[in-house]
């Protein structure tokens, strides 16, 4: 033999070698990638079957290819084989690689025993800022306080045992009650999450206050979290309830208990007030949503205490998951009343980045979306329209799931869903469920809205607002007490969707159905009900309290001088001089004001006349917002020292970008003093000027003050005939009225009135 | 020197042969673990619980009948089959009268049947209801007359659920005054739509066996209106309230 044939012989064997590896690697990835997705067989056997065959046949192909390859070592089916094994590696590794994300996704969304990180604060309260502890370490023999049964509370306890101070403890029902003992002095420092700045922002008389708080200590660690698991139940054929929960910082925002009849197709949602005053698991009052920052079996365990439901399933969800789910769906379609700017997914009030626009049927983003179901103060009914709306997106992101058949849509999903959302349902359940309810819509006789298949009774568990007094801070604690009535009526609906053992009682004998009559979804909950209200007992501080000349009593009971006065209000406000009104803060500071919605050129000169720094930075924005603040870094009414830099963002539009500003440089300061020139009233906006003494000037817009609806008539619906509320604004007298129909539940159907026989058509030939 | 060249050779060679070999007989064996591996797959995949109740019904298109203007709906029984070939061979003598018959008996045979029906939100009888108001028609019966589905499938099994066995005229079918439908556009503004109708009276009887028959109606008043040259019911109302309310505010039955 020669030496060449010899060479060429070597590199073959080296090469059958190589190629045998890759080959059976190859193989291998495929196998792997098709034994883990044919754990969703459930989503359509028939197709799965398909796919298996397809890929054995190509793959045995493949094989028998390198196989003659090896064998005979003919140039060209060499080179096949060599690109086929190589191929089928590649397509195995990428298939490995997808299953392995995918796999990620599902066990973090299912795994009900997680590691979270608690971030924890030693607080403490001074009204005048003038702090006496100055560091942990001056809590030595002061009275701490904490939640019972938080994460937060025993981390903070055990470190102060670690850094061995000898304090008093005094556990408190929740974080508000927490609160309240700390700024009533009753308590010397407070542990709390670190973020209770934003968790108790909202909260009225108590927002006021944390200004004057200070963190003395922050330390981060990692607890493990195990959560209850999930009912045993095949949900295709057994009805059963879960618990939809949307968590900010720790507190649900909502709370939307559903029940689910998979014979029926029918679906009831029941919206939970957050400020519900509620008892909770562990036996004291306090309002729903703080119950979460215990646990999420806490929460479950507080809602089947309230409404006498056992709960099988919950969904925990972040702002963060609804934003990605709705973006993987490609968008979700509502009808939106008014058009606004909103607040984007960070939790940070002020964050004002996202348009929503008006209309029916406009198509959302996931951003958009999430400003849609948290937006309530553009709205006369405030937190019960956002409940509304967070139900008509959670049916939207429905209708886009029942519809897709992208898989890479599912696989979209799957991952938004992997890094947001928590639950007890297995992964067999879950698709086991999809597979059903798809193979349900596609039997539903109305093709255009397969989502129609579902049934959805939307409600919400009503109530009326209330408060709890604290003598102490003065303040009343704003809640929501439920009705006993409503209570019932909603478990009554759950019961009956859940429970097929429900007698029957119906009778169907007498019936009729026109296209005149107009149909509506009977209601499960009422918004009033004949039930005596418990209120509370004007405070003693309240009654005392007489305000002097142009001054009046806020809701907390302090007399507060009247606009344009100053002075005692106790005493009596004198009028402030036109000449001598400064811009509030002191010659060091300044406090900012709304910038949104002003010019750059506004912005910026506004700021720079006040000694302010100005970065820019552009940010994407509709069209009617080009060129304005859509966004400001620091929020209005805040105080900030003169030389500060504020950063603002400016509307680009569709495709454009702003200039940014020239390196700021600080500017003479002006004195300017304000006067309302047009007053704000419910619905119309007002105008502030502000005049410098060297003539410069500008004005500022008041927002309007939006109607203060409050009930002054309603009459209850019954059997036999509806009822009404009438609603009058305190402000301006303004007045509407929403009737109700005839009570339904328990009630016999009312017989309709036929119309009468007419006279028949004479045949051809009959006298009349 | 040759000699040990060639002695070389072979023994390379024999290697190599070996090599060879032992990559055929693994690649073989691949062969054989890939389609036994698949086979396994196929087999579970097969063996997999479908996702469904017991009680859910696969659509039976076999016997799928359809004329010029009707479908049959899903699964139908035989008593559904024989009047929609009634309708169909109705709508070829275009006797108003006899179709307008055909279409009551095609929906009350297909409504008032449960044994053929998937769950509540399987509603028969869509395909015969005045077109624009088919949604609020279903979501109507959800509430009403198929609110209580799953509990009777539950409760008493679907071969003791109702299923309509034959339907009768009560009295002759006859022109009824022209029949006003009331609708409103987007703006709100009050659109009167008159159409040609007839009023068709029938009574039928369920099949032996089911549960609690008392309680589901087996008369009815119907109107059937010509929307653009199609039969559809526009009002219905079961005759013991209609009986009931000429008793009290006077009124003829009608021709007989």
């Amino acid at each position: 033999m020669t030496g060449k044939a010899h060479a060429a012989h070597r590199d073959y064997s080296k090469l059958n070698i190589i190629l045998t590896v890759v080959t059976v690697l190859g193989n291998l990835l495929v196998l792997f990638t098709m034994f883990n997705i044919s754990k969703f067989a459930t989503l359509g056997k028939a197709a799965f079957i398909f796919l298996n065959v397809l890929v054995l046949v190509i793959q045995l192909i493949i094989d028998v290819i390198v196989l003659s390859a090896v064998r005979t070592h003919k140039g060209k089916s060499y080179f096949l084989g060599v690109i086929l094994s190589v191929l089928c590696l590649a397509v195995g590794a990428f298939g490995t690689f997808t299953v392995i994300k995918v796999n990620q996704s599902i066990s973090s969304i299912t795994n009900t025993t997680v590691e979270e990180s608690v971030s924890t604060s030693f607080v403490i309260y001074d009204s005048e800022d003038a702090f006496s502890i100055q560091d942990v370490n001056g809590l030595e023999g002061k009275t701490v306080g904490y939640a019972q049964s938080t994460n937060t509370g025993d981390l903070g306890k055990n470190q102060l045992n670690a850094l061995s101070l000898n304090v008093s403890l005094e556990e408190y029902q929740d974080y508000s009650t927490l609160l309240i003992a700390l700024f009533n002095g009753s308590i010397d420092c407070a542990i709390l999450p670190t973020n209770y700045m934003s968790l108790f922002q909202n909260e009225a008389g108590i927002s006021s206050l944390l200004e004057h708080t200070k963190s003395v200590m922050d330390f981060e660690e990692k607890v493990t979290v195990v959560n209850t698991g999930g009912a045993d139940k095949d949900i295709t054929k057994e009805p059963f309830t879960v618990l939809l929960i949307g968590t900010a910082d720790g507190l649900s925002d909502t709370m939307i208990l559903c029940s689910v009849n998979p014979i029926s197709m029918k679906v009831t949602m029941s919206s939970l007030a957050r400020d519900s005053y509620v008892q909770m698991a562990g036996g004291g009052y306090s309002k729903l949503n703080s119950a979460r920052a215990v646990s999420i079996d806490y929460l479950i365990r507080t809602i089947e205490k309230l409404m006498g439901v056992k709960i099988d399933y919950y969904i925990d969800t972040n702002f963060q998951g609804v934003v990605d789910i709705v973006d993987a769906v490609g968008g979700i379609t509502v009808n939106s009343p008014v058009s606004f700017v909103g607040q984007n997914a960070s939790s940070q009030r002020g964050h004002y980045t996202v348009y929503v626009p008006a209309g029916d049927n406009v198509t959302l983003n996931g951003e958009q979306a999430l400003a849609f179901a948290r937006e309530r103060y553009l709205f006369s009914t405030g937190d019960f329209a956002r409940q509304s709306h967070q139900q008509e997106v959670i049916k939207a992101i429905v209708r886009e799931i029942l519809r897709t058949r992208d898989v890479n849509t599912f696989l979209n999903i799957m991952q938004a869903a992997g890094n947001n959302i928590q639950t007890n349902l297995s992964v067999s359940q879950m698709t086991e469920f999809v597979s059903y309810a798809m193979r349900k819509a596609n039997r539903y006789r109305v093709t255009d809205h397969v989502e129609d298949v579902f049934e959805i009774q939307t409600s919400r568990v009503t109530g009326y607002s209330s408060g709890l007094p604290d003598d102490g801070l003065r303040l009343v604690l704003y809640i929501y007490r439920l009705w006993n009535g409503s209570i019932a009526a909603t478990r009554n609906a759950i019961e009956r969707n859940i429970n097929m053992d429900t007698p029957i009682t119906k009778d169907s004998s007498r019936m009729s159905w026109s296209v005149n009559w107009e149909f509506i979804v009977p209601t499960i909950s009422y918004e009033f009900y004949n039930e005596p209200q418990i209120g509370y007992e004007e405070p003693s501080w309240m009654k005392e309290v007489t305000c002097g000349e142009h001054a009046y009593a806020d809701d907390n009971g302090n007399c507060v001088c009247e606009g344009g006065y100053e002075g005692d209000a106790y005493q009596g406000c004198t009028a402030i001089p036109q000449e001598t009104q400064e811009v509030q803060g002191t010659e060091e500071t300044v406090v900012m004001i709304n910038l949104m919605g002003r010019s750059q050129k506004e912005a910026e000169d506004w700021l720079k006349s006040n000694g302010l720094r100005v970065a820019v930075i552009s940010q994407e924005s509709e069209a009617e917002y080009a060129g304005k603040v859509v966004a400001q870094s620091v929020d209005s009414g805040k105080e900030i020292k003169k030389g500060s830099t504020v950063t603002i963002a400016i509307g680009t539009g569709p495709g454009s970008s702003p200039e940014p500003t020239d390196s700021p440089e600080p500017v003479h300061t002006h004195s300017y003093s304000g006067a309302e020139t047009t007053p704000a009233s419910c619905e119309g906006t007002g105008v502030m000027t502000w005049t410098c003494s060297c003539g410069d000037s500008y004005t500022e817009t008041i927002p309007a003050l939006g109607h203060d609806w409050q009930v002054v008539d309603s009459v209850n619906p019954t059997c036999d005939s509806g009822g009404y509320a009438t609603y009058q604004c305190t402000r301006c007298g303004q007045s509407f009225t929403e009737n109700y129909g005839p009570q339904t539940e328990g009630c016999t159907t009312p017989e309709p009135s036929p119309s009468p026989d007419p006279e028949p058509t004479p045949a051809e030939g009959e006298q009349g | 020197m040759a000699k040990r060249n060639t002695q070389k050779s072979t023994d390379v060679h024999t290697q190599r042969r070996h090599t060879n070999g032992l990559l055929t007989v693994v690649l073989l064996l691949l062969c054989i673990a890939v389609i036994a591996a698949y086979v396994l797959n196929i087999m579970k995949i097969a063996r997999t619980p479908s996702a469904s109740t017991e009680e859910t019904l696969e659509i039976d298109t076999s016997n799928a009948l359809r004329n010029d203007q009707y479908t049959i709906g899903n699964n139908p029984t035989d008593v559904q089959k024989e009047y929609f070939e009634g309708l169909t061979d109705a709508l070829d003598t275009q006797d108003e009268i006899a179709v307008c018959d055909a279409v009551v008996r095609c929906f009350v045979s297909d409504f008032f049947t449960w044994t053929n029906k998937d769950g509540n939100y399987d509603v028969g009888g869509l395909e015969y209801i005045y077109g624009p108001k088919m949604s609020t028609f279903e979501q109507w019966s959800r509430y009403n007359f198929y609110e209580d589905f799953d509990l009777y499938l539950h409760q008493y099994g679907r071969k003791k659920l109702i299923e309509v066995d034959t339907i009768t005229n009560e009295k002759e079918t006859f022109q009824a005054p022209d029949f006003t439908i009331v609708e409103y556009d987007s703006e709100g503004n009050k659109i009167e739509t008159t159409l040609k109708s007839y009023e068709v009276n029938v009574g039928w009887t369920y099949k032996e066996g089911a549960a609690e028959p008392d309680k589901f109606p087996t008369r009815a008043r119907f109107y059937v209106v010509n929307h653009n040259g199609r039969w559809e019911i526009a009002e219905f109302y079961d005759l013991v309230s209609v009986e009931e309310w000429e008793s009290t505010h006077g009124g003829s039955s009608g021709t007989e």
